[in-house]
């Protein structure tokens, strides 16, 4: 009973006097990370005085980094990943499970007070993870019905200053068929994937994000893409970059590039794209091996990375 | 097994009260919709898709390794057929009427014991990826159908047929209806008769495979005890890692400890692959600041 108190009694003192963690989103490479550091008392009979024990606060700092950086994740445009973990407890369970297991690297650091201990949790935005934010319950991929969107008319759709495009009441999506791409009319053929330029408005990047056209009418999305590609790789990738090599990689040496012209509600994950474009996506989407391989990319800019007590880390954004 | 100290009886308690040991995968299928079935009739069979594909899964998960693609399509179809005899329930998490097609989601139990068990006596859970090379001698003609049924189950049991080699399959028709078969080995004999080949070549094989189950698991009952954690959630996320790894089988998880250094555990398991347990544990143990030591029962 003693060793169970004092063992919660060192989780408690550990949690509460950690540093907050530097964590952030590689939405390129699609990696969460998060940076903790945590002193070395010089009285080697303090508490905090074991490097041992100051690494294990570390790491506990750096994983809660690593919770917090994964529930302010948007999920899709209706709700974030706090959202999902907050209502379901089960999934809370697991995720935090997911994060107990990340890989950590830590070792000994010289900080301008002295010794330190350093630790670094990072966790990747596929596989096992997605699969577990993701059930089939929850996601429905590759149904071939596009989601509709009610949008705004009038408003101008190419000045993010003026707002995005509201959301309204969707109609019931399951009746909806899918337009047909007019595959004689509109060619895709010889591009190897899609890269949507959205880096004038104010997007904010999410796991599901789904791509509509200027009618509101839903072109990309889980809707269209098959799951196990979609835990592998995500929907899409988002770069600062077109020039980034994840970038290439993931859209081939010959992309089609659009430039976006608005947001698809105010949540900032959803994009319009142009009407005079949408025809040539459509048919480049019918190419299920740009599906299979989410060959779609994203290009945004990123917020400034706020300055904080640690210098920036892996996990600056990029 | 070392005395069990209170504080680790009432975290195996809580272990067990846990519901994520107890997960059952959802399966989600898609039916087409066809003429002249009801609504009613569809969905029926969305449900016998849907568990011929969880108890599809769930041997795959259960077999050490991955078997070669005509090991698996015999499994497959097999199990296709007999998938009923595995599922114990079912409960349905979504449904939904699609233009051409029903989307059902089930998260179906499968009896994994059951399955464990056809899994060995079919031979399945020793050649998955490690085919088994015998020879069979046929001392009277075969049908074209029986011989087919036979091959279907040797595909099926990962047994390859090679000249000379040992374990040898031998078949023949005996007196009145009944067919003789014996299953010789460098050190012993199993001799059977049955009705048809087909039944025959299943005791027999049956009966070689629970030989080779029982002394597997004499000889590599193990207790893995693994160490480092900041938190319980890591074990219970541990736990279902470990039963995914292929090479080990009837794992369970022993007691946890809450030290002043972390949280340690440790699991019973059966050990069918000591390179590929190794292997597995190698590249996730170490990056999670995770230590290992594996020990006889």
């Amino acid at each position: 009973m003693r060793r169970t108190m004092l063992f919660a009694v060192m989780l408690l003192a550990a949690l509460s006097a950690a540093l907050p963690a530097r964590a952030g989103v590689d939405w390129a490479a699609g990696t969460l990370t998060a940076r903790a550091v945590e002193p070395v008392d010089p009285d080697p009979f303090a508490p905090t005085g074991d490097p041992a024990v100051a690494l294990r606060k570390a790491a506990l700092a750096a994983r809660k980094g690593l919770w917090e950086s994964l529930a302010a994740l948007r999920f899709d445009a209706d709700s974030s990943v706090g959202d999902l973990l907050a209502r379901d407890q089960s999934l809370a369970g697991r995720v935090r499970g997911l994060l107990q297991n990340s890989p950590i690297q830590g070792g000994e650091v010289q900080t301008e007070a002295g010794r330190a201990q350093e630790a670094t949790a990072s966790a990747a935005l596929a596989g096992t993870l997605l699969e577990v934010l993701m059930p089939p319950a929850r996601v429905q991929f590759q149904s071939g019905v596009p989601p509709r969107r009610t949008l705004a008319p009038g408003q101008p759709l190419l000045a993010p200053s003026l707002g995005p495009l509201q959301e309204g009441a969707a109609p019931a999506p399951l009746l909806l068929p899918a337009p047909e791409a007019p595959a004689a009319a509109v060619s895709a053929a010889g591009y190897t994937g899609l890269m949507v330029d959205a880096r004038h408005l104010s997007v904010v990047p999410a796991l599901l994000p789904v791509l509509f056209d200027p009618s509101g009418t839903g072109i990309y999305g889980a809707f269209l893409v098959p799951r196990a590609s979609a835990l592998a790789s995500r929907l899409a990738l988002y770069a600062a970059s077109a020039e980034d090599e994840a970038v290439r990689q993931r859209c081939g040496a010959k992309p089609l590039l659009v430039r976006a012209v608005g947001l698809a509600g105010p949540s900032g994950v959803d994009l319009v794209l142009p009407a005079a474009e949408s025809g040539q996506v459509r048919a480049l989407l019918h190419n299920n091996e740009v599906l299979s391989r989410c060959a779609v990319a994203i290009l945004w800019t990123p917020p400034q990375p706020v300055t904080g007590p640690l210098s920036p880390g892996p996990g600056a954004p990029r | 097994m070392p005395v069990l100290r209170p504080l680790s009886v009432v975290l195996l308690v809580l272990l067990f009260l846990l519901p994520a040991l107890a997960w059952a995968e959802p399966v989600e299928v898609v039916q087409p919709l066809e003429q002249g079935l009801s609504p009613m009739q569809v969905r029926a069979k969305a449900r016998e898709t849907a568990f011929a594909q969880a108890v599809f899964q769930t041997a795959l998960r259960l077999l050490p390794a991955a078997p070669g693609e005509a090991q698996q399509a015999k499994l497959q179809e097999y199990l296709q057929a007999h998938a009923l005899q595995y599922v114990t329930g079912y409960q349905e998490v979504s449904a939904s009427q699609e233009p051409e097609a029903l989307r059902l989601t089930l998260n179906v139990d499968v009896n994994e014991r059951g399955l464990r068990s056809f899994l060995r006596s079919c031979g399945a859970a020793f050649t998955a990826g490690r085919p088994l090379a015998f020879e069979l001698r046929l001392l009277s003609p075969l049908t074209a159908a029986e011989s087919l049924k036979l091959d279907d189950l040797a595909v099926m049991g990962g047994l390859v047929r090679t000249e000379g080699a040992l374990p040898s399959f031998t078949l023949e028709r005996g007196a009145g209806f009944l067919w003789q078969g014996a299953i010789r080995t460098a050190s012993s004999q199993i001799t059977e008769q049955a009705a048809d080949p087909a039944a025959l070549w299943l005791t027999l094989w049956g009966r070689y495979f629970a030989g080779q189950s029982s002394s597997t698991a004499a000889a590599a009952g193990k207790v893995l005890h693994v160490s480092g954690w900041f938190s319980p959630d890591g074990v219970a996320e541990f736990d279902r890692f470990l039963r995914g790894v292929g090479g080990v089988q009837d794992v369970q998880l022993l007691d946890m400890e809450l030290l002043s250094s972390g949280v340690a555990a440790s699991w019973r398991l059966t050990l069918l692959d000591a390179a590929a347990l190794d292997a597995r544990l190698k590249e996730y143990l170490p990056s999670r600041g995770l230590s290992q030591t594996l020990s006889g029962d």
